[in-house]
């Protein structure tokens, strides 16, 4: 007698572990939502229905592994904004102090070598998720009509994350910090029209020095996340009006 | 097809069939991020994150590179020629102009191709160009990451 599972039986017989594991999985979930972690709150809002229908969206049956890239980066935007945020308590933006407070974080304070790398990796690795997600959508055509506005908040949020690791690569403030922003801010500063004026703005000056730091550390915690996090917003709210693209 | 479906052809496919996000495809994305981590977990803890010394505005080291996604940038610069094009415009000031009018084209990407398929194959241009824009990112990748020494497949000096 195979399990009834939301008041219908399931297509077809799978082996008999699974499909306990499955039905215990669904019990569990769904009723946690309807009556346990919402009980008392759901009585006064009625928000069970809402989330219940939220959760319950069908995932078309196309979407294989490939598509998993977009939501990994998120995975690790939010693994970022953890470890950017237990940087913070030790880390100080400011010429004479930024350097030994990361060597501080890395040798004194308990975990946190562990906390720095991970933060160092997920960038690297979120980057390259990106460019993943971006290579998929480009090659199955997932831009197209009506994705067309999503398609450009996508390439916003990749000039954000390349804003991210730009200026996230300035603030250990070391020889190969200082020296990467000498170099690569020569490239806005080559701008036609705007490149003195886009020189001034990123650098502070005329030089790299302590006001670059302060400017990459305000742009790195506070205005890059915020832009961000609406970006994001805009995203998933696309992709929840429009759905997951179909290759025709 | 009903009127709606004409107008967006792609969004046909979703009510009709799938799994439920949750729990079934949830329990999916948790196998995932739990690989996920355990990567960056490894990684962290056999290459933990570096570093050099303190900044030094008066030693400028000998080879200053950027972070792996700037390389093929950082590579493809190396052959800018210095010095002005015409005018007051540096030859930078071009390649730089003309960076920021590709980013442009990315953005504009689904107003440029056109054509109502999506299938690779059914758009040769675009999945050339795609596949060209990839092979160029990679080989300028590679070559930037061993600029300043020879590179180990082919065993050249790469400026």
């Amino acid at each position: 007698m195979p399990e009834e599972v939301n008041g219908k039986t399931p297509r077809r017989k799978e082996n008999s572990i699974t499909a306990q594991l499955r039905g215990i999985w669904r019990r569990i979930s769904l009723e946690a939502v309807g009556a346990v972690v919402y009980g008392g709150v759901d009585r006064r809002l009625e928000l069970s229905d809402a989330i219940e229908h939220a959760l319950k969206h069908k995932v078309p049956r196309h979407v294989n592994w490939t598509y998993c890239f977009g939501g990994i980066t998120f995975f690790l935007f939010l693994v970022l904004a953890a470890t950017g945020i237990l940087l913070t308590l030790y880390y100080r933006p400011s010429s004479s102090d930024a350097y030994e407070s990361v060597k501080y974080i890395m040798n004194d304070v308990r975990f946190g070598w562990l906390i720095r790398s991970i933060h160092h990796w997920a960038a690297n690795l979120m980057a390259f998720t990106v460019l993943a997600h971006m290579v998929r959508v480009y090659f199955h055509g997932a831009y197209k009509h009506p994705r067309e506005l999503n398609w450009i908040a996508g390439v916003f949020l990749l000039a954000l994350t390349l804003a991210f690791g730009f200026t996230g690569y300035l603030l250990p403030w070391d020889q190969k910090a200082y020296w990467g922003t000498t170099v690569g801010t020569r490239m806005p500063a080559a701008m036609p029209f705007i490149g003195d004026f886009m020189k001034l703005f990123l650098r502070g000056g005329d030089e790299v020095t302590g006001r670059t730091l302060s400017r990459f550390y305000s742009l790195h915690v506070v205005i890059l996340p915020m832009v961000t996090t609406f970006f994001l917003a805009a995203h998933f709210a696309m992709i929840r009006r429009q759905g997951i693209s179909k290759p025709m | 097809m009903t009127e709606q479906d004409k107008k967006q052809p792609q969004l046909q496919d979703e009510e009709s069939g799938g799994i439920p996000f949750y729990p079934l495809h949830f329990m999916k994305e948790v196998m995932v991020v739990t690989a996920v981590l355990l990567v960056i977990l490894a990684l962290s803890i056999f290459f933990p994150a570096g570093l050099q010394e303190a900044a030094d505005s008066f030693s400028t080291p000998e080879h200053i590179k950027p972070e792996w996604v700037f390389l093929a940038m950082y590579q493809l610069l190396k052959y800018v020629p210095q010095g002005v094009a015409f005018g007051n415009v540096t030859y930078l000031n071009l390649f730089v102009a003309a960076t920021g009018i590709l980013g442009l084209a990315v953005a504009a990407l689904p107003f440029l191709d056109r054509s109502p398929h999506t299938m690779a194959r059914k758009r040769p241009l675009f999945l050339a160009l795609g596949l060209l824009a990839l092979a160029l990112f990679v080989v300028f990748t590679y070559l930037g990451h061993f600029s300043g020494a020879r590179d180990p497949i082919f065993g050249m000096l790469i400026p």
